[in-house]
């Protein structure tokens, strides 16, 4: 029984390690945390491994847990936040469907290439500055290619604020990349931008 | 006729906000028809795949042929290619496998 146990863990579970270390990396910010939180995730699951409905997300299954793990230790003080606040209505630039960065670079950069030339570091950089709840949502849903629904699912909130989420936290994002590239040149200033 | 109306108080509201004073200048992209409104307002929606009561194939269309959207959608897609890219070359050290086996023998 122990061995099937076993088995059928190593089996469903397992293959998903890259996914959960990536995910983690994102939660805690740093290898030897996401590490840490990648054993402790897998450990966790396979004492509840029969709790886990066969044929179901495994992958979100995993997730959940590494993120409640992760909560629960942030909660003892190791990473603080920012609190976001989940109603606030008006983020910078508004909540208007034509992205004011967009406007803002369209006479200069319309497609948006700057993003492209930003290297690797200083863009998981700005991920990981991004408060919790927008990360979550945006490395769930552009970096593990999830749906809305999975995403309300493992976060355990209404589809509409994982909308709200990602489009918050990917202007928000988008600001910073912005930001970094004009500081390094890589982009001009726009002195038409608005603050 | 309400959708429409609707739309266009959000995008009246937006444009009075962020571009009032700008206007006129010559190269925002002003989304003067209702068809480039409804589009830009669908646009998180059609590229992540969550399109919902609306055909796919038309908003599909209006970007692709609508020379003031295009850009708006390349610059959104740029910007997840960014993303990707970023975190495509993120893999755990080769021994948190075998340590995470040793550990589940354990278990």
């Amino acid at each position: 029984m122990d061995a099937d146990k076993r088995a059928s863990f190593e089996r469903e579970a397992l293959p998903h390690m890259d996914a959960v270390y990536r995910f983690a990396l994102r939660l805690t910010g740093a290898a030897d945390q996401a590490q840490d939180l990648v054993q402790d995730t897998f450990l966790r699951a396979f004492r509840s491994w029969d709790q886990y409905t066969p044929g179901t997300q495994c992958k979100s299954w995993l997730f959940t847990i590494c993120r409640n793990l992760y909560l629960r230790q942030r909660e003892r003080g190791q990473r603080h936040d920012e609190i976001v606040e989940e109603n606030a209505p008006r983020e910078q630039g508004g909540e208007s469907p034509v992205n004011p960065l967009w406007s803002a670079v369209a006479g200069t950069d319309p497609e948006g290439d700057f993003f492209a030339s930003i290297v690797d570091d200083e863009v998981l950089k700005a991920i990981d500055t991004l408060p919790e709840e927008f990360r979550t949502a945006v490395v769930l849903s552009d970096l593990e290619g999830m749906t809305y629904d999975e995403i309300a699912a493992l976060v355990e909130v209404p589809v509409g604020t994982v909308k709200s989420r990602l489009f918050r936290g990917r202007r928000r994002l988008q600001q910073a990349l912005y930001e970094y590239a004009v500081e390094t040149g890589v982009l001009a200033a726009n002195p038409r931008r608005e603050e | 006729m309400a959708f429409f109306s609707r739309l266009k108080r959000i995008f009246g509201g937006a444009d009075s906000k962020g571009q009032g004073p700008e206007r006129g200048h010559g190269h925002e992209h002003e989304h003067g028809s209702a068809a480039c409104q409804e589009a830009v307002s669908l646009l998180y929606d059609y590229l992540d795949g969550e399109l919902t009561g609306v055909s796919e194939e038309r908003v599909k269309a209006h970007f692709e042929l609508c020379r003031m959207c295009y850009p708006h959608v390349r610059f959104e897609e740029s910007f997840r290619a960014a993303l990707k890219r970023a975190a495509a070359g993120e893999a755990p050290p080769p021994e948190l496998k075998s340590h995470l086996l040793e550990l589940l023998k354990e278990a």
